[in-house]
């Protein structure tokens, strides 16, 4: 069962990807959310996390310069993380796919973040678990 | 500028319906639109050229779109600010790589909530575009401006 984290700064965002994550069938375990990249890095932190789905336009501290501090620590490093964001810019999305992070363009599909989460954790979940 | 209004429109459209499983609807325009109160999200945002994006909604309105967004039947005031804020966001992201290409970076700030909104007028040289979207709850208007970005208008 994997615990996730959701950083976003929108409350309804964070309740709509918890929705859209449930809807996916794959089985959870603790659902964490922060508001921004501080919160983010407070609670991978101090909790066991197996997935983050991370904003990057956030305020206090910005999704990219949390993606960087939890690459650059080594008990979190290999932590994998969706960024969902309204980002279209392929520069910037190359740029976060060069760190080894996911991308979900909102706004997405249940279907969408269920191939991207599979892809990311090499499991089939049947959506019955 | 006709091409600008339809990639708006269309970011609208999609934005709304992915989101908040609203349709536009055929209907003709609101008569009593006068008689609402609107509020606004505003984002600006800045790049290759900068501007901002400023979606209106009558208050009405607004508990659909954060209720649909939340699978709930009702919702908070913070809940639908946040949630008109959200929307204006989507639909900011997905326009500007349309006008200016998906090579171009652009940095969106936070929407800011203005209530009891009135329609803005352009400003300083801004190019503004205009559109209204009847949705099957009621009508939605956006008003999309650009500053330094008169080469890309003639293009699109």
């Amino acid at each position: 069962m994997l615990n996730i984290l959701i950083v976003d700064d929108s409350a309804v965002m964070r309740a709509m990807i918890i929705k859209t994550f449930k809807l996916c069938g794959i089985p959870f375990g603790e659902i964490m959310e922060a508001s921004n990249g501080k919160e983010g890095i407070e609670v991978i932190d101090t909790k066991w996390v197996d997935l983050i789905l991370a904003d990057i336009n956030m305020p206090v501290m910005n999704g990219i310069e949390m993606i960087d501090k939890i690459q650059k620590n080594p008990q979190t490093a290999d932590t994998p993380i969706i960024v969902i964001s309204t980002e279209s810019s392929q520069t910037r999305i190359e740029a976060l796919k060069n760190k080894g992070v996911h991308f979900v363009k909102k706004p997405f599909t249940p279907e969408i973040l269920r191939e991207t989460i599979t892809n990311i954790i090499g499991i089939k979940f049947n959506g019955k678990d | 500028m006709e091409k600008i209004e339809n990639l708006l429109l269309n970011a609208a459209t999609n934005a709304f319906e992915q989101l908040c499983f609203m349709f536009s609807s055929p209907d003709d325009e609101d008569t009593e639109k006068n008689l609402h109160t609107w509020v606004a999200s505003i984002v600006n945002f800045s790049g290759p050229f900068s501007g901002k994006l400023i979606v209106r909604a009558h208050k009405g309105l607004l508990n659909v779109i954060a209720s649909n967004m939340l699978g709930e039947d009702t919702s908070t005031t913070k809940q639908q600010m946040d949630a008109l804020g959200e929307v204006s966001n989507v639909i900011c992201g997905s326009v500007l790589p349309q006008i200016a290409g998906v090579a171009e970076v652009f940095n969106l700030e936070a929407p800011k909530i203005l209530e009891n909104s009135e329609p803005v007028s352009p400003q300083n040289g801004e190019k503004m575009v205009s559109v209204s979207m009847t949705l099957d709850e009621g009508q939605v208007e956006l008003q999309f401006f650009m500053k330094n970005g008169a080469a890309l208008l003639k293009e699109v």
